[in-house]
């Protein structure tokens, strides 16, 4: 036998091991993983769930919401303000557009919830690059129809065409990853920590970062990044780009879903220090004038403009170039709650 | 890129099929250090400026190191500027912060304050490892034990060869670059061993530290709310954890040189069986502690003289050992416990007749272990008040109620028998090695299907890439 022969008999072979694993596990599943452990997406849902008949705004967005935006304290700022609004946040650590738009789908299937508001952040970031998944969350959305939402975006990015297929690689891969049951026994094996380290009771799904401690002076790098982020604000030339199609429909397809169900729509960009990449920086600050500059377009609450709203450039209030501290939380929360206020007074847009 | 992500499976296929299908040796160190560089830049691009200077610098030290009409006098001078050259990057990038912060607070205890002038440096990966890789070999150079290379090409793979870049094992040049002069044959690897190695390293590391990494960092991040039972075992799962860790990064970077037909030297040897500090020190991490030796130790004198100067020898050269793992007091208290274990260890009265017998090496594992583990408190803690609490909770003396699971000291059980019968010579993986080809490749799939759906799924950097 040939030695290519050999080896393409040895990689079959060694299929068939891995497919008579995930076949006994299938098997046995019912009896020894009755359910499967989906960290954070599922316990947040289940939570909501819980509160569903009472909320009032859903906030669905990255880290910089999941870190940034308090909901007790929302709760509180807008009853101060005669508006009282109660919000659940359900953002998660590096949402990718199309987890966006399954959790958003849970949620609505919620029975009772009835948000009058719901805030989207639109994380264009983790569209274009989808590579950033996290393993653990994204197995639990890997489904064919959601496998099939993660192709259309990344085929309708901008990156080369080879990015392009090693993204879909990717994402392919994991999907045959779930179907092998990746990770399904770990907690069966290595239990978890679980509620050793709770979130605190009446979080609403936020997740604040720790404030510097008393005394600290802050990051000397962070503090130059805000120095030079008002000129570099203002040369943040836009005009001659577009997002890319499927973004575009993703957010034109979550707009209309929302607004079906007689709900207002709100785009969020919370406050940014630096980007990863140059390519994030164009299509963030491109958002809200290409795509919500349409007639009838979703309003887009935007911070990203230093000079406008120099109470959340303050490098005291930031862990790192991406994400506030508690104490930053606190402002932003604030200026939050005084904005929903004033839109959710307003007839909403249709 | 690290071994377990699916790029560097990608990444490797590749690199793994040029190397074979090219004849030409020059070719195919071409593609390696290529890869190598690649491998290295998709962490960040910008330090491959550091191998390629310490690359160059020791290269060309060499070279003059063995010009002929050389002068003693200039082959000094020669040594010293490659070693400060080399020590002075690994010392700025790494040790320069540290230094600077205990200075202005050594300072402030006779009230005098000046500023402090730290530096936002990013510690470049792997920069401890391959910058003793460039000092071994200007220093064989310099003894004579080693001939200059004349190949930059080679020289510069030796260097960057990227399964042992990031973490190692520290492979010596008087190892590998005889390697490099001959042209390996495919039909001489091991294939069933290697693949075996890679995957028990795999599963050292996403099975069993990844999946004790959770308990680890809750039990360091609160010690004090936990019994006294808890304490041992957050202890001890740190002390499994990091070796799973550590040593399936080296499993799994010997097994990755050994599929592109290189061989890297053995850096773990089941360390927890040792029953003294020594022992433990023939068995962790051993391209180190043979590179501490051999450069250090010995130099500085090793066992010859009086007692109080082999002492001082070994004192000092587990401090810089400790020191070598990071910038932190933490560390240097790490080093001097284990340099004073090790002076006690040479100078233990030792009865002949106890040599060999079951209860005396018990005794030596509990005491060896003790140490150990007493280590690991430093090792782990971000700050001494951490580890003094840990240790007051070890001792009884403080905690709370929390408990960690007691099912993880039947899995510390089963993962000490299976070392100790590793280490007694049962070849656990012989049935595997021994069956046909088609046999080997069904029961591979088995084993990898087993350990995929026992993986953490979350993502974790190996623990030595901050060294």
């Amino acid at each position: 036998m040939s030695r290519a022969a050999k080896l393409v008999g040895a990689l079959a072979l060694f299929a068939v091991g891995l497919a008579a694993v995930a076949a006994t596990v299938s098997l046995l599943r019912p009896a020894i993983a009755p359910e499967r452990a989906t960290g954070m997406p599922s316990d947040k849902i289940a939570e909501l769930r819980t509160l569903a008949p009472g909320i009032d705004v859903l906030v669905i967005g990255g880290s910089r919401l999941l870190n940034g935006f308090d909901p007790a304290q929302f709760a509180t700022e807008t009853a101060r303000l005669g508006q009282p609004l109660r919000a659940y946040n359900l953002s998660l650590q590096r949402l990718l557009l199309w987890e966006q738009e399954r959790m958003l789908d849970d949620a609505l299937a919620l029975p009772g919830l009835k948000p009058r508001l719901i805030v989207l952040e639109p994380c264009v970031g983790l569209g274009i690059a989808p590579e950033n998944f996290t393993h653990s969350r994204t197995i639990e959305f890997e489904r064919p129809a959601a496998w099939w939402r993660a192709v259309e975006n990344i085929l309708g990015s901008d990156r080369s065409p080879a990015h392009q297929l090693w993204n879909v690689a990717t994402h392919t891969v994991v999907l045959g990853l779930h179907l092998t049951h990746y990770g399904l026994l770990s907690e069966r094996v290595f239990p978890a920590p679980r509620g050793l380290n709770p979130a605190p009771a009446g979080a609403l799904g936020f997740e604040p970062k720790p404030d510097l401690p008393a005394g600290a002076p802050p990051d000397p790098w962070l503090a130059d990044l805000i120095r030079r982020l008002p000129a570099e604000h203002a040369a943040a030339r836009t005009e001659d780009l577009r997002l890319p199609p499927t973004m575009r429909r993703h957010f034109e397809r979550l707009t209309a879903r929302i607004r079906a169900r007689g709900t207002q729509v709100i785009f969020l960009q919370p406050p940014q220090l630096a980007f990863t990449t140059a390519e994030l920086r164009r299509l963030t600050h491109a958002f809200p004038r290409d795509f919500a500059s349409v007639p009838a377009g979703p309003p887009v609450l935007s911070y990203l403009d230093p000079t406008r709203y120099p109470e959340f450039y303050d490098a005291r209030l930031w862990a790192d170039y991406n994400h506030l501290t508690a104490s930053g939380a606190r402002v932003f929360t604030g200026a939050l709650a005084r904005d929903l206020a004033e839109i959710s007074r307003r007839p909403p847009a249709r | 890129m690290i071994f377990t992500e699916l790029r560097f499976l990608a990444f490797f296929l590749g690199v793994f099929a040029l190397n074979w299908m090219l004849r030409s040796r020059t070719a195919r160190h071409l593609v390696l250090l290529g890869a190598s560089y690649v491998f290295y830049g998709a962490w960040d691009a910008r330090f491959l400026g550091l191998i390629v200077l310490s690359t160059l610098a020791d290269y060309g030290a060499a070279l003059l190191l063995e010009r002929p009409g050389a002068t003693p006098r200039l082959r000094r001078f020669v040594l010293g500027s490659a070693l400060t050259l080399n020590l002075g990057v690994l010392g700025l990038f790494k040790y320069y912060n540290f230094f600077a912060e205990s200075l202005v607070a050594f300072l402030a205890n006779f009230n005098v304050t000046v500023s402090q002038p730290t530096l936002q440096l990013v510690l470049p990966v792997g920069i401890s490892f391959y910058t003793f890789q460039s000092l071994s070999y200007t220093i064989d150079v310099y003894r004579g034990q080693l001939r200059a290379e004349r190949s930059l090409l080679s020289y510069a793979l030796y260097i960057a060869f990227f399964p042992q870049l990031v973490a190692g094992p520290i492979v010596r040049a008087i190892d590998f670059l005889p390697q490099l002069a001959r042209n390996p044959d495919i039909r001489a690897v091991a294939w069933r061993p290697l693949l075996l190695l890679f995957f028990w390293g795999y599963a050292k590391k996403a099975v069993f530290s990844d999946n004790l990494a959770p308990w680890v960092d809750a039990f360091f991040a609160a010690p004090q709310t936990f019994d006294t039972a808890s304490h041992w075992l957050g202890v001890l799962l740190y002390a499994a954890q990091i070796y799973c860790d550590f040593s399936g990064y080296s499993d799994m970077a010997i097994a990755t040189a050994g599929l592109l037909g290189y061989q890297l030297c053995l850096n773990f040897d089941h360390p927890y069986v040792s029953t003294s500090p020594r022992e433990f020190w023939r068995r962790w991490h051993i391209s180190l502690s043979t590179w501490l030796r051999d450069y250090l130790y010995i130099p500085l004198g090793g066992n010859r003289g009086t007692p109080s100067r082999v002492a001082t020898n070994l004192m000092l050269t587990m401090l810089l050992g400790g020191l070598w793992h990071g910038a932190a007091w933490t560390f240097v208290a790490w080093g001097a416990l284990h340099g004073a274990a090790l002076v006690v260890d040479r100078w233990w009265p030792r009865h002949p007749d106890s040599t060999g017998k079951v209860h005396t090496a018990l005794l030596g594992w509990i005491i060896t272990m003790l140490v150990v583990l007493t280590g690991w408190v430093f090792f782990r803690a971000d700050t001494f008040p951490d580890a003094t609490r840990i240790l007051a909770g070890l001792a009884g003396m403080m905690g709370g109620d929390a408990a960690l699971p007691p099912i993880f000291w039947c899995h510390l059980a089963g993962a000490f028998l299976v070392q100790l019968a590793a280490a007694r010579g049962v070849k656990l993986a012989r049935p595997l090695e021994n069956l046909s080809w088609q046999g080997f490749a069904v029961a591979y799939g088995v084993l990898v299907g087993i350990a995929l759906t026992l993986v953490n799924t979350s993502y974790r950097a190996f623990i030595y890439f901050q060294f």
